[in-house]
């Protein structure tokens, strides 16, 4: 069970993602009613000031002012936890535990947990958890070469026993349309039936990284092009390998894209809000590889995918 | 033959124009017939003295050779056979052909134009939508990209078709 199914809390997250070109943050207000009442608001970026999410882990409403519109989104894990759950026998394969003590977090005792990749000796991720509640305090991720990846932190929190219900109604007030958000394919663990709806040979890497394996996979329609996405993980780090046969690299930001050999095929590269993308062309397909790995290591396993 | 008839055919007997029977004939009087005889060398005399004196050959000027020879080609009409020949020269089937192919084409890219880039925002987020709930996520992060993926109606073919 995760803790926040039976903990309610009230707080204020800070997250902050590294990138090489501009560091993005992100500050939000938070009421959690266990188990599955969520709120929050943004208060930063000034893109997103006075966004507001509602969801009861089955429907979404987000809130927009400005343009005065609702969006509904029918995701699976609408407003999702602080912190996603544990594959724990995933992760006790791929990577070592190793609690470093006693710390502070906003305030509150927590115990600090290094969690370090068996294959590379590499520290890949940082755990504050609270002491009473169990609830993740604090995390951070880092990159293959230690620099820091991203970092999310409760300023404060205050655990309660109880939030009033109507915090996490799902209404639509007066002078605000409902409309349908984006909705993204299914996802199967199945990805078998995938191969009769795409009308090209779906290819995959022959060897992944140490304690990769497939998890899922989808077929998403966009402007005419049908794209496979496989998503691999290792417990606790993901990549996706996109496919499709529109024989197109993807556009990019200004100058954000720079070039990478993928295999024998001229690829590119860029860091795009906080994960890496690494896309090629092959045999009239495009490959896409977006993840937490770094550029070489995407590029090493697109080496090896051939159609 | 008497020797009027034979007077009247000596010029031409002498430039080889009679038929075979008059030749002949005047050849058989003039053996018998002196006065004939001697008139039939004065003719003969005569045509050689012509032709010593015009003797070199002259050539029309090739301006006039010309305009003679274009002058029968069109007094023929081509047959339909030769038109046919004509059309199917090189300098006029590979403009036209080429004038085809290219509407083939054009037709067919407007009928199945051809697929637009996504962008590279499409793919995060289409990854991030799928990750958002495992521990590699940064789950205040995920949410702030993709609600707003709808608060700024993104299109993720940024391209154009042609592009």
């Amino acid at each position: 069970m995760r803790a926040d199914e039976a903990v309610s809390y009230s707080g204020t997250i800070t997250s902050v993602v590294y990138q090489p070109r501009s560091d993005v943050a992100t500050v939000i207000r938070i009421d959690h009613k266990a188990p599955t009442s969520w709120r929050i608001w943004y208060v930063a970026p000034a893109d997103a000031y006075g966004r507001l999410i509602v969801s009861n882990e089955s429907l979404t409403y987000q809130y927009e002012p400005k343009v005065g519109r609702v969006y509904s989104n029918p995701w699976s894990e609408s407003a999702p936890p602080v912190t996603g759950e544990f594959d724990v026998g995933r992760l006790a394969r791929n990577y070592t535990i190793d609690v470093a003590g006693p710390a502070t977090v906003a305030g509150r005792g927590v115990q600090a947990v290094s969690v370090i990749s068996k294959y590379s000796g590499n520290l890949v991720e940082r755990f504050w958890i609270d002491d009473e509640s169990k609830l993740v305090l604090r995390r951070e991720r880092y990159h293959p070469d230690g620099s820091l990846a991203f970092k999310s932190e409760f300023d404060n929190v205050r655990l309660v026993n109880d939030l009033p219900k109507s915090l996490f109604d799902l209404v639509v007030p007066p002078g605000m349309a409902l409309v349908a958000g984006a909705s993204y394919a299914q996802s199967s663990t199945d990805v078998t039936p995938l191969a009769g709806s795409v009308r090209f040979k779906i290819v995959a890497p022959k060897d992944l990284p140490d304690g990769f394996a497939l998890e899922k996979g989808d077929v998403a329609s966009n402007s005419g092009v049908d794209t496979i996405q496989l998503v691999y993980t290792d417990g606790l780090r993901t990549f996706s390998l996109f496919e499709n046969a529109g024989g197109k690299l993807p556009t990019f930001d200004a100058n954000s894209a720079h070039a990478i050999p993928v295999g024998s095929a001229a690829g590119e590269f860029a860091y795009q809000t906080g994960v890496t993308l690494v896309s090629w062309l092959d045999d009239g397909l495009n490959l896409t590889l977006v993840g937490d790995l770094s550029p070489r290591e995407l590029a090493r396993i697109g080496a090896d995918v051939k159609p | 033959m008497t020797c009027l008839d034979c007077r009247a055919l000596l010029t031409d007997y002498a430039h080889h124009q009679l038929d075979a029977r008059s030749d002949a004939a005047v050849f058989e009087h003039a053996q018998s017939c002196a006065e004939c005889r001697a008139q039939l060398s004065v003719e003969a005399a005569l045509t050689e003295a012509v032709r010593a004196a015009f003797g070199q050959e002259l050539e029309l000027p090739t301006s006039v050779v010309a305009n003679v020879r274009q002058m029968m080609r069109a007094e023929r009409a081509p047959s339909a056979l030769e038109r046919l020949t004509i059309m199917l020269r090189p300098t006029i089937v590979a403009p036209v052909a080429a004038a085809i192919l290219v509407a083939v084409v054009v037709g067919y890219n407007a009928a199945h134009p051809p697929a637009p880039a996504l962008s590279a925002d499409y793919y995060v987020r289409q990854h991030v939508a799928q990750t958002i709930g495992s521990p590699s996520s940064d789950p205040a992060w995920s949410v702030y990209l993709l609600t707003n993926a709808n608060a700024q109606n993104q299109s993720d073919a940024a391209a154009s078709p042609n592009g």
